[in-house]
């Protein structure tokens, strides 16, 4: 019990600097009467002595004097404000908010892909059937990645699908055909009027024949795949046999 | 203002008026430099006798203090008024030296000495010789405490602050300052006990 005194006082007596009569009573009576407290007590008293002295011959200045206080980098960093950090900042943003606000105005509205979804489509291969069957065509362009991406809606460019997988009797079965080549068909027929005494015999009338005049007509099946290697060659067909001359 | 002037007016001190404390705060915080000198002009030397007291080394306590008030002329838009201005300066420049201290203990260099003859100059020989003994001891008693413990032996004993500023300075409560105060002082008790013990 006297340790835990002697502890309390202790910490009364490294904190008084100046009167003991500023001490608590208890530690005052306690001073009195233990001499371990009272050595403690001298010597706190002889350290703040010499922290005093030691104080009073600390410099107020550096031995050589004072140097000038430089503000010179300080005063060119205050000229120029957060606010005026911040402005390239904040015009690069508004730019990239307003280009951004731009793009998604021009694009199509049924149109969702992006130019990151575009670059990471694998490129469809062109049809084996149109390669084999028709005369080379003319490879496009490869699209860099400065072209502007096509405005028309693409089968190609379209964003890949993730679709659920419809019930077997909603999914659409898709007959795949083989491309065919360019195929031109020409029907050619002099405007000739049907037999009007053909009906008139009261015999059966034919459906083969009709009844209208034919004017020639030229029909492509598919447009030439490139203007500068037109079609091979027209297959003639005549429309009707009679109109080429043939004997019925 | 031109830079040059303005360090030549304040190294002469060509300031005669008579300004309040917040009058040139308000000052500095528009940017005006010559009222920061004059605020340099009168808190420097308690600024540099901190810093001093904590890292014990002239050259260091001056780096430190102008590094001190460079961060005060810096920051100076973020002072409330709560505390006296010199008590701000100080706990930036005890802040400053308690790094300074920590950084300097993992990278340990070879003390700068203090002049001998310049403030003892007008002494006689043995009494300059015996200050110079108590100066060295004290410094060394002092060097072995850790920083925060220098910074509340210095703040209290060398520049007088009472409890309360003290606390403002070291950003702390009262009772945790004087709780700082008795270890600090209680090591340094026993640590000049053994070197005065030793030279007496």
């Amino acid at each position: 019990m006297s340790w835990l005194f002697c502890q309390l006082a202790e910490y009364y007596l490294a904190l008084c600097e100046e009167d003991i009569d500023r001490l608590p009573a208890w530690v005052r009576r306690h001073l009195r009467r233990c001499l371990r407290c009272q050595e403690v007590k001298v010597a706190y008293s002889r350290t703040r002595e010499a922290m005093l002295r030691y104080a009073q011959h600390l410099p107020d200045s550096p031995p050589h004097g004072w140097r000038p206080l430089s503000l010179r980098a300080e005063m060119k960093r205050r000229v120029l404000p957060w606010k005026l950090t911040l402005l390239p900042v904040a015009t690069v943003a508004i730019v990239l908010a307003i280009f951004s606000l731009w793009e998604r105005g021009t694009r199509p509205s049924g149109e969702v892909s992006t130019v990151p979804q575009l670059a990471r489509e694998v490129p469809v291969a062109p049809p084996k059937a149109l390669s084999q069957a028709g005369p080379p065509s003319p490879v496009a362009p490869p699209v860099t990645g400065n072209d502007k991406p096509q405005k028309e809606p693409s089968r190609q460019l379209a964003a890949p699908v993730v679709a659920k997988p419809a019930p077997a009797h909603l999914t659409p079965v898709v007959v795949r055909r083989p491309l065919e080549a360019p195929h031109t068909v020409i029907a050619s027929q002099t405007a000739v009027q049907n037999d009007p005494h053909a009906g008139e015999d009261g015999g059966s009338q034919t459906t083969l024949e009709p009844l209208v005049p034919v004017q020639p007509v030229l029909a492509e099946a598919h447009p030439p795949v490139s203007p500068v290697q037109p079609p091979e060659a027209y297959v003639m067909q005549a429309a009707h046999p009679a109109s080429t001359g043939g004997v019925e | 203002m031109d830079a040059q002037v303005w360090e030549w007016r304040v190294a002469t001190g060509e300031h005669s008026r008579q300004e309040g404390e917040h009058q040139l705060i308000e000052r500095c915080r528009a940017g005006d430099m010559e009222a920061f000198g004059v605020l340099w002009q009168q808190h420097r030397a308690a600024v540099f006798r901190s810093i001093l007291g904590v890292v014990g080394n002239t050259q260091d306590a001056e780096d430190l203090t102008q590094d001190a008030f460079l961060r005060a002329y810096r920051a100076i838009e973020s002072f409330r008024g709560e505390a006296q201005l010199r008590t701000w300066l100080i706990r930036i420049g005890v802040h400053l030296a308690i790094d300074h201290v920590k950084r300097k203990k993992s990278h340990p260099e070879v003390p700068l000495e203090w002049d001998v003859g310049g403030a003892y100059a007008d002494i006689d020989p043995h009494t300059a010789a015996e200050r110079n003994e108590l100066r060295e001891t004290v410094r060394k008693a002092i060097d072995a405490l850790p920083p925060h413990h220098r910074a509340v032996i210095v703040l209290r004993d060398v520049e007088g602050m009472d409890y309360t500023e003290m606390a403002q300075a070291l950003g702390c409560s009262v009772g945790s300052v004087k709780l700082r105060l008795f270890r600090a002082r209680r090591l340094l008790k026993q640590r000049l006990e053994v070197l005065l013990g030793g030279s007496r």
